[in-house]
């Protein structure tokens, strides 16, 4: 696989100038560590492996507010899922960008004084 | 062809070990494998939907457009995917015992390598198609040819002189270091 990388990245760069979103690359690798860290916290705390679901969801959960802290997703993806998915999962879509998605004005909130 | 180099790269690393390792042991590292496939095949849908993007993007803009796609699904991809393979990480020990029993929890120390391993498949997921969309088939096939042989190589060096337990982690690192064949002769 790491070899396989090299090689194709290589390959492409030969043949096109390449460039890759860094920034979301990183952002989503440090969001995966946190939710991996946080799962490996939670087996720490209470193990069974009958727990697997609860593990998942924790990690899910994670994942989504390290991606929203980081800003790693915009409204266009979101809209890009939307494209995809078609209009039956406008819900979901509505739901995941309330999620995922730190606009101006939450970030405002968020840091307010109280 | 594309089916003797699917079976030889599937389980040239199960056939080194055959004589190499118990049964038992050969047992748990079947379950790893098995584990560690169908997370796989799961990760190279993605590869298989940028394919078809690429091929309209290159048909319609050219090379040029192509670039800024490379851009914006090496970004959907690394969301999308990045999350599974570390989740595949977090949760290796107790998806094993769950799904096949205590007994193999010994594989979770190799599940982990190749979870992690496959970040780096995650990210050429989004530039192997643009070798086979450009037509560079030569080139999208030496990909896998070039490592695989390497690993090969390694895993004939590597496996036989390691002692007992590292065997096992051994065929699996070995493997982390290779392409699936499966995406190249499909």
């Amino acid at each position: 696989m790491v070899f396989s990388l090299i090689l194709t990245w290589y390959f492409v760069k030969l043949k096109i100038p390449l460039k890759l979103d860094n920034g979301t690359i990183i952002k989503s690798v440090v969001a995966s560590s946190a939710m991996a860290l946080g799962v490996q916290l939670l087996q720490m705390v209470y193990y069974s492996r009958f727990l697997l679901p609860l593990y998942f969801l924790a990690g899910a959960a994670l994942y989504l507010v390290a991606i929203r802290a980081l800003r790693a997703a915009t409204t266009t993806d979101i809209d890009l899922i939307r494209q995809v998915l078609g209009p039956r999962f406008n819900g979901l879509c509505d739901l995941l960008s309330h999620l995922v998605v730190l606009s101006n004005r939450s970030l405002l909130l968020f840091w307010w004084p109280h | 062809m594309a089916g003797i180099a699917a079976f030889l790269y599937n389980n040239f690393d199960q056939l080194t070990l055959i004589p190499l390792v118990p049964l038992a042991v050969l047992g748990v590292y079947g379950a790893v494998a098995s584990a560690y496939y169908a997370y796989y095949e799961l990760i190279t849908v993605l590869g298989s939907v940028l394919l078809a993007i690429f091929s309209g993007v290159y048909g319609a803009k050219g090379s040029e457009g192509l670039r800024h796609s490379v851009r914006n699904s090496s970004r959907y991809v690394s969301i999308v995917a990045m999350p599974l393979a570390f989740a595949l990480v977090a949760v290796s020990r107790p998806a094993l015992t769950l799904l096949v029993g205590n007994g193999y929890e010994a594989g979770t120390i190799p599940l982990v390598i190749l979870a992690v391993a496959s970040t780096t498949t995650i990210i050429s997921m989004s530039l192997f198609p643009i070798l086979i969309v450009m037509n560079e088939t030569l080139l999208a096939a030496l990909t896998s040819i070039i490592p695989l042989s390497l690993g090969f190589g390694i895993a004939l060096v590597l496996i036989p002189v390691s002692r007992y337990y590292w065997r096992f982690h051994c065929s699996r690192l070995v493997d982390g270091l290779q392409p699936n064949t499966n995406v190249v002769f499909r």
